[in-house]
C-alpha cells in the first residue's frame, strides 16, 4: 500500500498473536488513504478479516512458520472525491448476502450488480488505483506489487472457489 | 504517468481494546448514524439478520469493523 502513499494498517486488539478469534485490519482505521496525482482527493479503502491458524504440515513447509494467516473476508474500494463509490472488490461469505463468492461492484455501470470474480488480491486493488490515476509513490511499484502478490499466490489455498479447500491465505 | 519521489511507508498499529471501541464507534456513527453501542444492541437483537449488506449503505463497512469489538 506504500505504493500509494503513507498510511497505517490498524489491527484489532491482539490481532498479531491471538489465535482464538477472527481479527480485522483496515487501512487508516477505516478512513482509507487519500490518493494523489490525477486521482487526487479520491480514496482507497481496504480492510480484511483474518484468522491465525496452525500451519498444516501436509500442505505447507512448517519450517517457514508454524502459524499462518487465513483470510475470511476482504473489502477493497475506490471512492471519488465526493465519496461516491466507483468500484469495489468484495468477498464477505458470512452473513445474509447471496453474494458469498468473490465479486466486483461497478457502481456506475450497475449499482446493484455483483460481478463474479476470482479471488482478488490487495496488490491488484492497488494497481487498479494506479490505473485510476493515483500517482505511484514508488518508482519500482510494478516490481513491489508483483513480488508481494507472488508470495501470496504461492501460499494461498484457493484462488477461484473459496468453498473447495478449507481456509485460505 | 508521473511517479512521486517520496518515502511513503505503511506501518502496522495494533489497537488497545479502548482504542478499538472508539474506532468502532466512529465507524458506526459515520456509516449508519448510530452509536457503536446501539449498533451492537440492534445486531444482537437480530435487526440485521436478514439484511443484505451490499444493499444497506454503510452496513458492510461496519461488519468489516466488527472484530474490533467482538
Amino acid at each position: 500500500m506504500a505504493c500509494l502513499g503513507t498510511g497505517k494498517v490498524v489491527v484489532s486488539p491482539r490481532g498479531r498473536a491471538d489465535t482464538s478469534k477472527t481479527h480485522s485490519w483496515s487501512l487508516n482505521a477505516g478512513k482509507g488513504m487519500v490518493l494523489r496525482g490525477q486521482a487526487a482527493g479520491s480514496r482507497f479503502l481496504a480492510s480484511m478479516h483474518y484468522r491465525i491458524i496452525p500451519t498444516d504440515p501436509e500442505k505447507y513447509d512448517v519450517e517457514q512458520g508454524r502459524w499462518r494467516v487465513t483470510t475470511s473476508a476482504y473489502l477493497y474500494e475506490f471512492r471519488a472525491p465526493d465519496n461516491a463509490k466507483l468500484w469495489a472488490m468484495h468477498w464477505h461469505p458470512a452473513g445474509k448476502s447471496h453474494a458469498t463468492f468473490p465479486h466486483l461492484h461497478l457502481y456506475t455501470v450497475r449499482p446493484d450488480g455483483h460481478f463474479v470474480t476470482p479471488r482478488q488480491t490487495l496488490e491488484s486493488a492497488v494497481q487498479w488505483c494506479i490505473e485510476m490515476g493515483a500517482e505511484p509513490q514508488n518508482s519500482q511499484w510494478r516490481t513491489v506489487l508483483a513480488e508481494s502478490e507472488g508470495i501470496h499466490q504461492l501460499y494461498r489455498s484457493w484462488s477461484e472457489d473459496p468453498s473447495a479447500p478449507t481456509g485460505g491465505r | 504517468m508521473s511517479i512521486a519521489e517520496s518515502s511513503a511507508s505503511v506501518e502496522v498499529s495494533e489497537l488497545t481494546p479502548e482504542e478499538a471501541t472508539a474506532v468502532f464507534d466512529r465507524i458506526v456513527r459515520s456509516a449508519l448514524n448510530l452509536s457503536g453501542e446501539q449498533f451492537l444492541a440492534d445486531f444482537d437483537a437480530g435487526k440485521f439478520d436478514d439484511v443484505e449488506p451490499d444493499a444497506h449503505p454503510g452496513l458492510l463497512d461496519v461488519l468489516m469493523a466488527l472484530p474490533l469489538v467482538r
